[in-house]
């Protein structure tokens, strides 16, 4: 049963808010129902854009559009940058926008028959692979991958109708999202909140909630630690669940430690937004002798690796239909047919336990976002017309220039910003006498790395 | 010497040095996010070369409350 069906026991509570509200599961479906008859009436399948706030309305929207087996929308977070919006519109051409918070906007009122291509029958929701760098592409999710990630979530986990999340990431990041959606599957629920980790409104909030669970990208994790999780008075919580990246095995063994501490288990997880999203995760009672491993493939799925490349390989019923990169990629069926190449590189153990060892193009996340260093960089050689390196970590991109540059850090930070929403807590600026270079002459991130390590 | 706490402030957070007044709070902004809030608590320290309690991390809330907790550390900021 899929979980935009909220059956719950109809009294049971689905969604809290900051304020002490709640929303029982028979509230939500009503709502939800109430909600999508504002979406476009004229028949047939529709496409909109759903900037998604940790609200009632804006979950119910989201529920309603699944349900209504006809809206499709696209999760895109709340801030979106106008810039970012407006390219998005131009090329996805939106029947609707909608914020949770005003009426939904119809951005086409006739459709002209055959003129705007139509959603395939399949496609249930979009979702956007990274910030705002590079190409504006969408990975195109099923009903059934949808439903399918849910359910082998709530099953690895052990989801039952007694837990309780909360929001710490946005809710059009499929990581967020796969919370909200296994959570309803399991007939439990979550504490709606804008707050964040590092805020005593926060803890108060999930003190007094009763939270059973907390989730991260590796950079709340961090976050975790100064904010004295075991401080906190989480009474109920019984798992710490981690994706989003890599984790440093120090911070994986200190949060080890202190679940164990605090009688809860702690979930070290692997996922792509391609695969709704999560591929794998690592047992908690084998984390400690598997500290750097990803972890075995979720329920319903399997892990291989390339032969020829050591590609990971992930098949599964959650494996998206493909990727769109245009309104009239949205026609398009299955094109996958649920093989997913990660593009990561990884090795397996003898007992069947994945580990990842690099990456086929250079990937980095933050704050669980993806990111190409190669967008970025060449977004800024072609801004400042001087020659510079992008290479980083998880939750760390530096950009290296030479000591000629007349740029300013100052610029740097600036340009990441506005173009590419990246923040100064997770840029470094460093400066060199020169690049250095490969053989055939392109720059030789690898020697930059090490030096740097 | 310790730097001014505007200047901490507006380098860390990468904002004008005139935006940073006591009323300026935490998350109001897209700079000063929960990522530049570590790299912010990161940076006072070493101004400052103190260490914040857990209780003041969650605490410092504006720019005037970073002021206020300060204080207790007996610097001047």
């Amino acid at each position: 049963m899929a979980f935009w069906n909220l059956k719950a026991e109809g009294d049971a509570v689905a969604l809290l808010a900051d304020s002490g509200a709640t929303l029982t599961y028979a509230q939500l479906a009503r709502r939800a129902d109430e909600l999508a008859g504002q979406l476009p009436e004229q028949p047939g399948r529709t496409v909109g854009f759903l900037l998604f706030p940790p609200t009632f309305d804006a979950v119910s929207l989201y529920l309603g559009a699944l349900r209504s087996g006809r809206h499709v929308p696209l999760l895109l977070p709340p801030g979106i940058h106008p810039a970012l919006l407006a390219d998005l519109r131009e090329k996805y051409q939106p029947d609707w926008i909608a914020t949770g918070t005003e009426p939904v906007q119809h951005v086409r009122s006739e459709r002209a028959a055959g003129a705007i291509p139509i959603p395939h029958e399949s496609l249930g929701l979009l979702l956007s692979t990274s910030g705002s760098t590079g190409s504006q592409k969408l990975v195109r999710l099923s009903y059934t991958a949808l439903e399918a990630n849910a359910e082998s979530i709530v099953e690895y986990l052990r989801l039952r109708e007694d837990d309780r999340a909360i929001t710490t990431l946005e809710l059009s990041y499929s990581f967020g999202m796969s919370i909200l959606n296994s959570h309803l599957a399991a007939g439990a629920s979550v504490v709606l909140t804008d707050e964040t980790l590092l805020s005593r409104g926060f803890w108060e909030l999930a003190q007094k909630s009763h939270i059973t669970s907390l989730s991260g990208v590796p950079s709340q994790f961090a976050m975790l630690r100064r904010a004295g999780l075991e401080r906190r008075g989480l009474d109920s919580l019984r798992m710490l669940t981690q994706a989003g990246g890599n984790l440093s095995e120090p911070l994986k063994r200190e949060f080890k430690a202190l679940s164990e501490r605090l009688g809860s288990e702690f979930f070290v997880m692997y996922g792509q937004t391609e695969a709704a999203p999560r591929i794998s995760y690592v047992p908690p009672a084998r984390l400690d002798e598997k500290l750097g491993s990803i972890g075995v493939a979720v329920p319903g799925g399997a892990l291989d690796l390339d032969p020829a490349t050591a590609e990971l390989i992930y098949r599964g019923p959650n494996v998206m239909l493909g990727y769109a990169e245009s309104r009239a990629d949205l026609e398009r069926g299955d094109d996958l047919q649920g093989v997913l190449r990660t593009g990561d590189i990884g090795r397996r153990d003898e007992e069947g336990f994945y580990f990842l060892t690099g990456r086929l193009k250079r990937f980095i996340k933050l704050s669980g976002a993806r990111v190409n260093l190669d967008d970025v960089e060449k977004m800024l050689v072609d801004e400042l017309d001087t020659p510079l390196a992008c290479v980083g970590t998880d939750d760390r991109l530096t950009v290296v220039l030479t000591d000629g540059a007349s740029v300013t850090d100052a610029a740097i930070r600036e340009f990441l910003r506005v173009r590419c929403d990246i923040y100064a807590g997770l840029i470094a600026v460093e400066r060199r006498g020169a690049l250095p270079f490969t053989a055939n002459g392109k720059v030789d991130y690898q020697a930059l790395m090490r030096e740097m390590s | 010497m310790s730097k001014p706490l505007e200047d901490v402030f507006s380098e860390t957070l990468g904002i004008d040095r005139a935006r940073v007044v006591d009323g300026l709070e935490y998350n109001s902004i897209k700079e000063w996010d929960s990522v530049a809030h570590m790299a912010l608590i990161a940076a006072l320290e070493e101004n400052y070369d103190i260490m914040l309690e857990t209780e003041d991390v969650i605490d410092m809330s504006s720019v005037g409350r970073a002021r206020e907790i300060l204080s207790k550390y007996s610097v001047t900021a």
